[in-house]
């Protein structure tokens, strides 16, 4: 059985067993700090993947995400906060909220592609932020929504950590078959090319509509799994910087990848609360990291780490040897 | 003579203006199903831009367009594309970041239901692998299936366009064209792969090389200044003092 798996494939499925098993060990080994940290870059890396499929994959850039996840999590604040309402309600009222967000946000875009996609969408995101402080008798407006209690069975941060991981998991493997699927690779040719997939037969506004509401539903889970994480929703959850860190946790880690934008989430997490405790000017250094990131890996750290990994296995292994190599690293590098 | 099969194209009376310039300007082209026509003349004369209105890429001013009989004038790209018709690019438009075997899945499914399954694995096997391998044999590609489209040469790109159009199944497939930017060497090869595509296959072809061109077809229309100056058979063409006219002043 795993004879058939390639080399590259074995050694994915090593890191993703190493994975799992790490995150399953990670309250005995971790205080309660760094896991509160970890099920943030968690929710972060799962909201850095909903823009990844968008951006990385159909080449729709958006920077208004936060408005999808953020109206998610605002739906579960009223719910909880104002109307008093059990956990299902809630859930299924954030769920709605998100999901309502993403259909109107995906009909706005879907007539876009390029730049005038990236202006729209943003242009969404300020519209959910601008109703955040405006809707006072719903979103409490710049207060924000306060006291809102995890579920039963959660409230513990190391429970509620695992509820986070165990639905993670299973939205990367939605994810992956997503990806993966006969529409996820016309998603790439909707990347490459949209003129050629029109002429080939696609209904491209209709791809994007769809896309976009796969997208906004792993979002909506992040949005969720934020406010309860958190226990409030203010409007600084929806405003810009916060769509705009999702995409650049992707890019950071790389785009066009599911690893990508988790690892990215996991840095840029660690970095803002780890690295802030010895370096007054963390902002700083993360703008550093990232020129460095764009400046020598233009497909992110997952990107050069596999372009090394192709690299060591062409050295590595005869010629004809059973491992399909991918050939874009056989050009020269350097400039 | 009226035949009772309609045609499978009608280009009736066709103008498009943009702005104050007309790009086309009158146009009425029938092809009958099994046909070969090309479309010739210089830079500019409108061959384009007729191709776009016959695809949907492009709305006709006044006139209308006719693909298996019905009214296309108003239609978009992909409705005519899933009616049957088919087209390639003068400039390469093709996905470059993915593989030869990827850009053709994509082409085989874009007819299918299954363009839209998003919850199972892709795989390639069944009718899928077959129309690729059938396609990749066809154009002469089947030992770049794993490519990476970028890394292919100019002449196996146009080569490639082609077959992306032919893994729709068209009926009809517009070549806009297709030895663009080829070798001599190059340009015969082409020659050749647009020759043994099947006589079923119904095909308009625009072709600045007027040599390459007649030798494919048995119809012509000559466009100039977006009107047409001249049609029928290559031979007439060839010996006709108004094209001579028009290609000597181009050249």
């Amino acid at each position: 059985m795993l004879r058939s798996i390639s080399l590259t494939g074995r050694v994915k499925l090593g890191f993703a067993v190493v994975g799992i098993a790490l995150g399953i060990a990670a309250p005995y080994i971790f205080d309660r700090f760094v896991i509160g940290l970890i099920t943030l870059a968690l929710v972060g890396g799962l909201f850095a993947q909903s823009i990844d499929l968008l951006g990385g994959y159909a080449g729709l850039i958006t920077l208004g995400h936060a408005g999808v996840s953020g109206t998610a999590a605002y739906g579960v604040g009223y719910m909880a906060a104002k109307a008093g309402a059990g956990f299902p309600a809630q859930i299924a009222v954030g769920f709605l909220a998100g999901m309502v967000a993403a259909l109107i946000f995906g009909v706005m875009a879907m007539r876009s592609g390029g730049v005038y996609f990236i202006m729209v969408t943003l242009a969404q995101g300020m519209i959910v932020w601008g109703l955040s402080i405006r809707l006072f008798r719903i979103t409490g407006a710049e207060n924000g929504l306060t006291g809102i209690p995890r579920p039963p069975g959660v409230e513990l941060y190391w429970q509620y950590y695992y509820l986070t991981f165990a639905v993670v998991v299973l939205c990367w493997g939605m994810l992956g078959i997503v990806v993966n699927s006969p529409f996820g690779t016309s998603l790439k040719g909707l990347r490459e090319s949209e003129t050629r997939m029109r002429m080939l037969g696609y209904n491209t506004t209709g791809q994007k509509l769809y896309v976009f509401l796969i997208s906004g539903f792993f979002a909506t889970v992040s949005g969720i799994l934020l406010v309860y994480l958190n226990g409030f929703i203010s409007p600084s959850t929806v405003i810009l910087a916060a769509s705009a860190i999702g995409v650049l946790q992707a890019i950071l880690g790389g785009i066009g990848t599911l690893v990508g934008p988790m690892i990215g989430a996991f840095i840029i997490v660690f970095v803002q609360n780890v690295v802030s405790i010895y370096v007054a000017r963390w902002p700083t250094l993360m703008g550093a990291l990232f020129v460095v990131v764009v400046l020598f890996a233009r497909r992110g750290l997952v990107g050069a780490i596999s372009d090394g990994w192709n690299r060591w296995l062409n050295r590595n292994q005869a010629p004809g040897i059973n491992e399909p190599v991918l050939t874009s690293t056989n050009q020269p590098s350097g400039p | 003579m009226t035949t009772a099969v309609a045609p499978i194209l009608h280009v009736d009376d066709v103008t498009v203006r943009f702005g104050g310039v007309t790009a086309v300007s009158g146009v009425t082209l029938q092809v009958e199903r099994g046909a070969r026509w090309a479309v010739i003349g210089p830079n500019g004369a409108g061959k384009t831009t007729l191709f776009k209105t016959i695809s949907g890429e492009v709305h006709p001013t006044t006139g209308r367009v006719l693909l298996f009989g019905t009214d296309t004038s108003r239609s978009t790209p992909y409705r005519n594309a899933q009616r049957g018709l088919g087209r390639t690019y003068q400039v390469t438009e093709l996905f470059q970041a993915l593989t030869v075997e990827e850009n053709l899945s994509i082409a085989a499914q874009a007819r299918a239901p299954s363009r839209f399954a998003s919850w199972r694995p892709l795989r390639i096997k069944g009718w899928i692998d077959e129309r690729i391998t059938g396609v990749l044999e066809q154009l002469h590609l089947s030992s770049e299936r794993n490519t990476l489209v970028s890394e292919l040469s100019h002449g196996e790109q146009r080569q490639l366009e082609i077959a992306l159009a032919l893994a729709t199944e068209p009926e009809i497939l517009l070549l806009d064209e297709p030895a663009a930017g080829l070798s001599a060497a190059e340009r015969r090869i082409m020659r050749d792969l647009v020759e043994e595509l099947s006589r079923d296959l119904t095909i308009v072809l625009i072709e600045h090389d007027m040599e390459i061109a007649l030798e494919l077809v048995e119809h012509v229309l000559v466009l100039d200044n977006g009107q047409v100056i001249a049609e029928g058979d290559p031979d007439s063409i060839r010996a006709d003092d108004r094209v001579q006219a028009v290609y000597l002043k181009a050249d």
